[in-house]
C-alpha cells in the first residue's frame, strides 16, 4: 500500500510558517518541531515533514479504509538517513511504521510512504497541467502490460479510488497528489 | 451566538483559503472544506487557528480531528463557546 505527497515549494514558501509556533503545535510533535528548528532551513524542513505526514496519512487511510480526519500530530515522523536531497525514515501512526522516502529539489518536495520493502514503484512528477488520471492509466497499462482500454479508475464505497481491469477491482494501490503547479502519482510495478 | 452568525463568520474566515470559489456560492452546513471548497489540508490548520482567534476559543487536537465541514466547525465552535 502506498501514499505520496507533492509540495510546490514556490507556493508553500510564499507564506512563512517556521516562526508560527501555534501552527506547528497543531501539526508537529515535539521531536519534529526540534528537527525543524535545528535544520539549516526550517521553512523547507517544515514542509518536508508535512509532506511525509500526508503521504503516510494517505497510505494509512487506504489500508484501513478510515474516514478522513484532520489530526496530523498523530503521525510521528522520524528521519533516519538524510543525504544528497534524499531523506529516508519512518512514519508511525496507530502503532504501524510506514517506511518513508522524500526527495527535495529547489522547486518541490516529494514524499512517498509504503509498507512493502520489496516492491518496485513507478513515480511521475509533472509541473504542467495534464490529465493526470489518463496519464497514469497510460503508464500503468504500458508498464504493467495490461490493455489501456480495459483499465479504469473507480471509487469504492469509501470513496477511495482503485484501478479496475476488465471491470474487476485490482488490489494494487496508487496515490495521487496535487499542489500548486505540481502533481505526482505513484503505483507499484507488477512483477511477472 | 446563533448558528447563522457563526456561519457568516466562518465564511469570511475560510474564503482566503478556498481554491474552488464556486463552492462558496452554496455555503451551508453540508459544505465540505476539502471536497467542496478544495481547501488544502495545511490551510485547514490555518482555518482552525483563525477560528480560535475569531471566537476566542481553544480547539484541541481531538476536536480538530473531526472539523471537516462547515457543520462540524459550527458544532465545535458552539461547544467551545458553551464551555468558555
Amino acid at each position: 500500500m502506498i501514499g505520496n505527497d507533492i509540495i510546490d515549494l514556490k507556493l508553500a514558501l510564499s507564506q512563512t510558517r517556521a516562526e508560527n509556533l501555534r501552527f506547528q503545535k497543531k501539526i508537529f510533535t515535539r521531536n519534529e518541531q526540534e528537527f525543524i528548528q535545528n535544520s539549516t532551513n526550517p521553512e523547507v524542513h517544515l514542509w518536508l515533514l508535512w509532506s511525509i505526514k500526508e503521504a503516510v496519512y494517505k497510505a494509512h487511510q487506504r489500508i484501513f479504509k478510515l474516514p478522513r480526519k484532520l489530526n496530523p500530530i498523530k503521525i510521528e515522523c522520524t528521519p533516519i538517513t538524510y543525504s544528497k536531497n534524499i531523506m529516508a525514515g519512518l512514519g508511525k501512526v496507530d502503532g504501524i511504521n510506514y517506511k518513508t522516502s522524500s526527495y527535495l529539489t529547489s522547486d518541490y518536495i516529494h514524499s512517498i510512504s509504503h509498507l512493502e520493502t520489496k516492491q518496485d514503484h513507478y513515480v511521475k512528477i509533472v509541473s504542467e497541467p495534464i490529465n493526470l488520471k489518463q496519464d497514469m492509466i497510460h503508464e500503468f497499462s504500458s508498464r504493467n502490460l495490461v490493455l489501456k482500454e480495459q483499465l479504469q479508475i473507480i471509487k469504492d464505497r469509501y470513496s477511495i479510488p482503485f484501478f479496475s481491469l476488465k471491470n474487476k477491482k485490482l488490489n494494487t494501490s496508487f496515490s495521487i497528489s496535487h499542489h500548486g503547479n505540481f502533481a505526482a502519482y505513484i503505483f507499484p510495478l507488477i512483477k511477472y | 451566538m446563533n448558528d447563522k452568525n457563526i456561519l457568516k463568520k466562518l465564511k469570511i474566515i475560510v474564503t482566503p483559503y478556498v481554491q474552488n470559489k464556486e463552492g462558496l456560492n452554496n455555503f451551508n452546513e453540508e459544505t465540505d472544506f476539502l471536497n467542496d471548497l478544495k481547501i488544502n489540508s495545511a490551510n485547514l490548520v490555518d482555518v482552525v487557528l483563525d477560528v480560535e482567534d475569531e471566537f476566542n476559543i481553544e480547539i484541541d487536537n481531538d476536536s480538530m480531528e473531526g472539523m471537516l465541514s462547515v457543520g462540524d466547525a459550527k458544532d465545535i465552535i458552539q461547544q467551545k463557546l458553551a464551555h468558555s
